[in-house]
């Protein structure tokens, strides 16, 4: 059940995603009513944007790291046991270092994920320059509107933050790998 | 202090298979080497779960020295890290991120009372003895893909006695050598064991290693001793 709702994210369509935390956030919603009366709102603010991008790339992240968690070597642990090792520091010193590649690696898709995010974050933050626009939000309405260069410019941006983020997660297994 | 096991488990296999069950009973002195021979699949790995704590018996008891590991009537089941059973896995278990010094640090606890500064110092102190006693000083630093399968024994074999366990398990620790490397390592590793002052207990299907290493063997087959060698 949790697993399901955990990565329902992934196959959900981003404009469905969108509008369900719409309805949960919006000034009705449950979490919604929350926030106003807390004098807060998040819907058309950049923390929607934050939102919508966490959630849709969440379950990259989840199933990463769930299946690194599952590919750890059984004995490890019971060996750590065997020694005496409390159940905290067998996760901090043996179940997350053997887990760290499959980490970075959700780490590394779900960043991917995040900046290419367009569909729930159009339903729930808008395309408000300056406060809420979106890398992708500029390159659609740049284009859109016939403004190539401005296009080009943010494509150029983006395709420089993938390659580099890439580079980087490589460079990090190669070092691990040394 | 000794080891004493009386287990009973039963394990449902799959459907249209008989379930396995396994029922075995023995003691073992401080500073002996009990043998457990049998072919694989007997139950032999398995005797020696159930004392780590990794498996449960479904009845019986497990006593090492006066404390009781586990006991069904009286609903004991301590926790594998309370057992102070050393287990030695037929790959070895290190763990591959750390070198060779972390490695045997694991082992090596805080006392309680004792203060940080302390218990660093004892565990580099208690850490250079044990490099020491399985001349492995050369690898502290490294780590455990660059070691050859015996000196990752000894790797092994140092950290386990730096958790000072009350008994020792040793499973098929032999089978991932090389022929001409078992007999050189053979006298010092018995020595060393002796010298550990507690209860071995050492699962193996070779005959040979076992008597070797042995002053008396139980067979086990279909997960029931079947005979007794001395």
């Amino acid at each position: 059940m949790v697993d399901t709702i955990c990565t329902l994210p992934l196959v959900l369509p981003p404009t469905v995603l969108g509008f369900f935390l719409l309805v949960l956030f919006g000034k009705h919603g449950p979490f919604g009513v929350l926030l106003t009366q807390s004098g807060h709102s998040i819907i058309f603010t950049w923390y929607a944007t934050v939102l919508a991008a966490t959630v849709v790339s969440f379950p990259l992240m989840y199933r990463s790291a769930r299946g690194a968690f599952e590919q750890i070597n059984p004995e490890h642990v019971w060996a750590a046991r065997t020694l005496g090792m409390s159940e905290t520091r067998l996760f901090l010193r043996i179940m997350i270092p053997e887990a760290w590649p499959g980490i970075m690696a959700g780490l590394s898709l779900s960043f991917a994920r995040s900046l290419g995010e367009f569909g729930a974050t159009l339903m729930i933050a808008g395309n408000i320059p300056g406060k809420t626009q979106t890398i992708p939000m500029a390159i659609y309405f740049a284009t859109s509107g016939g403004d190539m260069h401005t296009a080009w410019i943010w494509v150029g941006i983006m395709v420089l933050i993938s390659f580099l983020s890439l580079g980087l997660s490589s460079y990090l297994n190669a070092r691990r790998n040394k | 202090m000794s080891l004493v096991l009386d287990a009973h488990l039963a394990i449902p296999r799959k459907p249209h298979c008989e379930p396995f069950t396994l029922d075995v009973a023995f003691e073992v002195a401080q500073g002996e080497i009990l043998g457990l021979l049998g072919p694989s699949g007997c139950g032999k790995s398995m005797t020696l779960k159930c004392i780590a704590g990794i498996l449960n018996p479904d009845k019986g008891k497990i006593l090492l020295s006066d404390t009781s590991l586990f006991d069904v009537e009286q609903g004991i089941c301590l926790p594998t890290r309370k057992r102070k059973v050393g287990y030695l896995f037929q790959s070895y278990a290190l763990f591959p991120y750390m070198t060779v010094a972390s490695n045997i640090s694991c082992g090596i606890k805080r006392k309680p009372g004792e203060k940080r500064e302390q218990w660093k110092i004892r565990s580099q102190e208690e850490l250079h003895s044990y490099l020491e006693l399985l001349h492995i000083q050369r690898f502290a630093q490294s780590y455990p893909r660059q070691l050859s399968g015996g000196q990752q024994q000894r790797v092994a074999l140092a950290r386990l006695l730096a958790s000072k366990p009350d008994a020792i398990l040793l499973d098929e620790p032999f089978s991932a050598l090389d022929a001409g490397l078992k007999d050189a390592i053979d006298e010092e590793l018995k020595a060393t064991l002796i010298k550990a002052h507690c209860p071995v207990v050492f699962v193996s299907h070779n005959e040979l290693e076992i008597q070797r290493y042995c002053s008396r063997t139980l067979q086990i087959d279909h997960g029931h001793i079947s005979n007794y060698m001395v």
